[in-house]
């Protein structure tokens, strides 16, 4: 039994560090290879529409795409697909990367219109990424609290869960 | 250590279970998140707020819709609509429940035998106009039926036009019963048009078995009137009498239980007291009112007049043994309503036109002459005609009521009607029958006779939402869209002293494949092959509001700020318009939710007092056959009582029983949850119907609050709810009306069956509402 | 600092229940399962209660609005065994749904018995999942709720006060509720304000509160029926 038990905590723990990262996450899969590098010229709310405004920053609707890539505007096949999606008449389902339980609330336009935080804050280096990251970044509680308890902003439970 | 075989073997089974212990945990895990992730929350999106206007029942509220993206999120009142500034009625708020209700028709059916099949719009209308056409080839145009709600403006027109291609004229709005006050109104002062009430300006409202608070006239117009009648100083009274210890009596400062069906006696015995101790407008009714004194005719002959009447026959202890009410409460409600003025009485709804309802409502309305509030501040108004309307309700009696239409005009509702001319067959069957967003089966009285004829007819087309109990009778089921999904049109419900006409947009896109029921009905006139024009229902209404330019008064409706505004500048003979032009006004009353002129002008008594005389009067004409003719004798065209005809109590149908109207049922639309569950709320968090019992009379019987009864009639049985209470007559059970549900509603609870079904009903097919007796069993 | 109250007026009460339903769509409470009812179990952090009072001709029964009373002494903070309920420094009386552990502590030492447990996961048609209110959470199983003050509408209305660079407004920030009361019975506002109309009315002599000899001090004030 000691035997067992033994491989029965050793495996467990192995396996918990070593399987494939998959298993608890799906590798995010964008519909188009976007690529933030090129765009870094922009604002990032001539995009996320709403992340001045509203709680939500908002992914870009098709019709936002095709603002500007109507007509090529380079050979890429990947900016080809907006086009395609256009012609198609189907909406582009952007994955979302950064997440959070649905009993939190978090408000964009508090962050970023009030107290004039940077993107980079919570979405790191997003804006320089030349190809979409496959993996799901779930927000934690410490990220919060260790931010707003170094700028010294209150954290009232309810504030967030509500 | 020692590594054995066995212990080998069994650290490798510890690790395949360790392994999979780990792959189980973390898929666990994982799955939690993914539970709790925003995935499975609805959409986010940018919020917006947009003004539509409540049709889920005649009131005409305005609201203001909260979306986010697509979805509509809340619907509150509208703070500019004249009618409910800001204010909502649980129904109105629930109507997200209607929008968004499980059981919405997605796309047209039809019917191939027990079952249904999906169709498109066109083969619909096709299948639909191609019948029809050969009806009327058949020479059965005529005799096609439309039942509907009570319609609008360009609606009506739109529904009219359509029957008018076919030949028919049989549009039938099937309005509920009639509002008693409002039909004492048209009898004694000679007019056509509906009463209005200046509720915020009274100073003493008597109810004589009128639920002021549960949804008479416009629900929630009348809560706001309400609030300022008891927030001015002086403070308004309100004094209530009847059956039943509903809402308004809980909130009345004097109320007193009266026995059923004395309703008209107690307005005589107030009379009584006003007349005798001189409490009464002498300068209004010397002037302005005939048959109070005795009166002689052209032809010599001397009638009993009102004053004399009451004096002799209705002294007080007289009163006080029939109703039940002790002398002295009789003297000091009278002494109140005749000391506080102004002062409004109002009466109960027509429930059934018998001598003795109608005999009630124009004894309370008596009262109102007798303390001189008629067109006066604080009194019973007439609204002026809209200014828009072209389409009063047809002048011309549909064929189809044959002899049954005869007491529409005193309040009889036009279901009973229908339910009528469907028993007797005569003057004919329908040879198609169109139901627009109306439920008659479920509204019956009689359900089960109802549907047998129903049945019988070769055609029904149903226009509605769900697959209520008449369209599950018919062949094509029409989905419609909520009033969200539509245009709207409103025009002043009845009851409120100002002009107001409402349009607004849609305030969400239409549900699946449903349709707005006016764009349906087009729809339907152009399947006829006749030309139509090709203009949209949407259009049609804008067209149509833009005429209110040409009046040159009024306003769109704006802040409590801005009405006052605007009746200081009419008062002082000024009218500056926000708008320059037809289209920019169109879209202005659109995005503001209606038209509104707040004019007044009281004591125009050549407008309001239509009698041949000029003048209100005492005695009327036309309801002779009603009260007996010849054997009424001299009283027969004055208010005077008759006792209700209720049946002998027997053995075994002890209970005489209350149909009520609370206002959760003010709504003839399926029930909502939350609309459901606020009726249930009273009757400790039982959703469904329930009975009203005495406390002594539960006692006896050994009936608890809370549990399930049967309520059995010679008709029908019922299982409900108990609600013991000490606001109950004994001998009497009070049964709310008009909540059911239909069997396919995956959210009805309990019995889906109307306690409607249980009233007994005479040898004219018409329900006994005040008459039925039943008797409680428990379950 | 604010502290937030609630006025209800039963002479202009019509005891309608519209307050009820605005209260279930703003908060994303959804109807009880089948049977559930029966067993007491419906959430409604509104609800309309009897109220006996003597009346000056006799004894009589009016309805009343009833929802947590935000008391300034509340009961049931103090058993909470996890600070799963707490009162801000603006007097609302808050519960952290991720804290609570159902121990029911709290809702057997309210006495207005206006605190509900979740005896089953939240439910709705999947058609009517398109009605529910971005700004508050669905509360899982096995937690305790009750009445917010619409404390969402409180961190909303602030944040667009300081959008626009200016001070919060009583107006600004008003319940559900009261915002949908037909009758204008329901006012809402800061009681700290002297001049607001709340702590106007909460001066009158018709002013009253639930249950008051237990020390709760509550800041939903009552106004009684009558003159």
């Amino acid at each position: 039994m000691k035997w067992f038990l033994s491989g029965l905590v050793i495996a467990f723990v192995v396996g918990i560090a070593a399987l494939p990262p998959d298993l608890l996450q799906k590798k995010v899969q964008q519909p188009i290879a976007f690529n933030h590098l090129v765009h870094k010229d922009l604002d990032c709310a001539s995009c996320h529409e709403f992340v001045k405004e509203q709680a939500f920053a908002g992914l870009p609707s098709l019709d936002v795409c095709l603002g500007c890539h109507e007509s090529a505007v380079t050979e890429n096949p990947e900016e080809e697909k907006i086009r395609q999606l256009a012609a198609e008449g189907k909406p582009v389902v952007w994955q979302r990367l950064f997440r959070q339980p649905s009993h939190v609330f978090y408000s964009h336009r508090r962050h970023v219109t009030i107290a004039k935080l940077d993107c980079q804050n919570c979405h790191g280096k997003m804006g320089e990424s030349q190809s979409p990251p496959q993996s799901v970044h779930n927000l934690t509680m410490e990220e919060c609290i260790s931010c707003h308890e170094a700028k010294g902003v209150r954290a009232g439970c309810v504030d967030c869960h509500r | 250590m020692k590594f054995s075989r066995r212990g080998f073997v069994k650290f490798s089974a510890g690790s395949a279970a360790g392994l999979g212990l780990a792959g189980v945990s973390l898929k666990t895990l994982s799955d939690l998140t993914a539970a709790t992730t925003e995935e499975n929350y609805p959409s986010k999106g940018p919020e917006s707020f947009l003004n539509s206007i409540c049709q889920l029942c005649p009131g005409g509220c305005g609201v203001t819709v909260r979306k986010v993206g697509d979805r509509v999120v809340r619907v509150q009142g509208n703070r500019n609509s004249p009618i409910n500034r800001g204010g909502l009625c649980p129904i109105g708020v629930a109507s997200l429940q209607y929008l968004y209700h499980p059981a919405r028709l997605r796309s047209p059916l039809k019917r191939e035998g027990s079952s249904w099949t999906k169709i498109s719009w066109d083969s619909a209308l096709g299948e639909i106009g191609s019948k029809l056409s050969s009806t009327v080839g058949r020479g059965e145009g005529s005799h096609v039926v439309m039942l509907s709600q009570e319609l609008q403006g360009v609606l009506r027109q739109v529904a009219s036009d359509f029957l008018g291609k076919l030949g028919s004229n049989n549009l039938i709005e099937t309005s509920g019963p009639g509002d008693g006050t409002g039909v004492a109104v048209r009898l004694m002062q000679g007019v056509q048009s509906r009463p209005a009430y200046d509720l915020t300006n009274s100073n003493h409202i008597l109810c004589i078995g009128c639920e002021l608070l549960e949804g008479w006239s416009s629900p929630v117009w009348v809560m706001k009137g309400y609030s300022q009648f008891r927030g001015k100083r002086p403070r308004g009274r309100l004094t209530y009498a009847g059956s039943r210890q509903s809402v308004t009596a809980t909130k009345a400062d004097t109320a007193v239980q009266i026995r059923p069906g004395t309703e008209g006696l107690l307005a005589l015995g107030i009379a009584y007291v006003l007349i005798s101790e001189r409490l009464y407008d002498f300068e209004f009714v010397q002037s302005h009112c005939q048959g109070f004194e005795d009166w002689r005719d052209e032809n010599g002959r001397w009638h009993l007049g009102f004053r004399n009447m009451v004096l002799e026959r209705y002294p007080l202890n007289l009163v006080s043994e029939v109703t039940e009410v002790p002398t002295e409460r009789i003297l000091k409600i009278a002494r109140e309503f005749g000391g506080t003025r102004p002062a409004l009485a109002l009466a109960g709804p027509i429930d059934s036109v018998t001598a003795n309802n109608i005999l009630a409502a124009l004894s309370v309305h008596a009262l109102n002459a007798l303390v001189g509030s008629i067109d006066r501040r604080g009194g019973v108004l007439l609204q002026y005609p809209d200014p828009l309307d072209t389409s009063e309700p047809a002048q011309s009696t549909p064929s189809f009521l044959g002899n049954f239409a005869q007491l529409l005009r005193l309040g009889k509702d036009p279901l009973e009607a229908v339910e009528q001319a469907f028993e007797s067959g005569k003057p004919y069957l329908p040879s198609a029958l169109i139901t627009l967003d109306a439920d008659p089966v479920s509204d019956s009285h009689d359900a089960k006779a109802l549907s047998e004829k129903f049945q019988q007819v070769p055609l029904i087309v149903s226009v509605s939402s769900f697959l209520t109990a008449t369209a599950q009778l018919a062949h094509y089921v029409l989905p419609s869209a909520s009033f969200l999904e539509s245009w709207v049109e409103q025009e002043s419900p009845s009851g409120i002293p100002f002009l107001y006409h409402g349009l607004a947009q849609p305030a969400t896109s239409a549900f699946a494949e449903s349709r707005a029921t006016g764009d349906i009905l087009l729809g339907l006139t152009r399947s006829l092959g006749v030309p139509v024009s090709d203009e949209d229902y949407g259009a049609l209404l804008k067209k149509k509001i833009a005429g209110l330019y040409e009046r040159k008064s009024g306003a769109v409706a704006g802040t409590v700020f801005d009405q006052l505004w605007h009746q200081l500048m009419e008062q002082s003979g000024w009218w500056a318009p926000t708008y320059e032009s037809p289209d920019q006004l169109v879209e202005q009353v659109a995005a503001k939710g209606g038209w509104w002129d707040s004019f007044y002008r009281y004591e125009d008594w050549s407008r309001t007092l239509r009698n041949p005389t000029g003048k209100f009067h005492f005695s009327v004409s036309g309801i002779e056959s009603l009260v007996g003719g010849e054997a009424a004798g001299q009283l027969g065209s004055l208010p005077h009582f008759q006792p209700p005809a209720e049946g002998p109590a027997s053995e075994k149908y002890h209970f005489l029983v209350r149909f009520f109207d609370p206002l959760v049922a003010v709504s003839h639309q399926p029930p909502l949850p939350f609309v459901r569950e606020i009726a249930g709320g009273l009757v400790q968090n039982n959703a469904g119907i329930w009975v009203e019992i005495n406390e002594a009379d539960a006692e006896e019987l050994g009936i608890h609050s809370g549990e399930l009864v049967w309520v059995e009639s010679i008709r029908n049985r019922l299982q409900v709810f108990a609600r013991v209470s000490t606001g109950v007559l004994p001998g009497v059970v009070n049964i709310p009306r008009g909540v059911s549900g239909w069997s396919g509603d995956p959210w009805s609870v309990g019995s889906p069956v109307a306690s409607a079904t249980l009233a007994e009903h005479g040898a004219d097919f018409m329900p006994k509402w005040g008459e039925t007796r039943v008797r409680l069993l428990r379950s | 600092m604010s502290r937030w109250g609630m006025i209800i007026d039963l002479d202009k009460c019509t005891a309608c229940q519209a307050c009820v339903v605005a209260c279930k769509v703003e908060n994303n409470i959804p109807s009880p399962p089948e049977g559930e009812a029966l067993k007491n179990r419906t959430i409604s952090w509104m609800k309309l209660i009897p109220l006996r009072s003597e009346g000056s001709e006799s004894e009589r029964t009016t309805y009343a609005p009833v929802a947590c009373q935000h008391c300034d002494n509340p009961p049931c903070i103090k058993v909470c065994p996890v600070d799963a309920t707490n009162i801000s420094d603006e007097g609302i009386v808050r519960q952290v749904y991720s804290r609570c552990i159902g121990c029911r502590y709290c809702t057997n030492a309210c006495p207005y018995t206006v605190r509900y447990f979740n005896w089953s996961a939240p439910q709705w048609p999947e058609e009517s999942k398109s009605y529910l209110n971005p700004d508050v959470s669905l509360r899982p199983k096995g937690v305790v709720e009750k009445c917010t003050f619409c404390n969402h509408r409180l961190q909303k209305a602030k944040e667009i006060a300081r959008l626009e660079e200016r001070e919060l407004h009583s107006s600004d920030y008003v319940p559900a509720c009261v915002e949908i009361c037909p009758a204008d019975a329901l006012v809402f506002g800061d009681l700290e304000d002297s001049a607001s109309e709340v702590s106007q009315l909460a001066r009158s002599p018709r002013a009253f509160r639930l249950q008051e000899d237990l020390g709760t001090e509550p800041k939903v004030i009552y106004l009684s029926q009558g003159e």
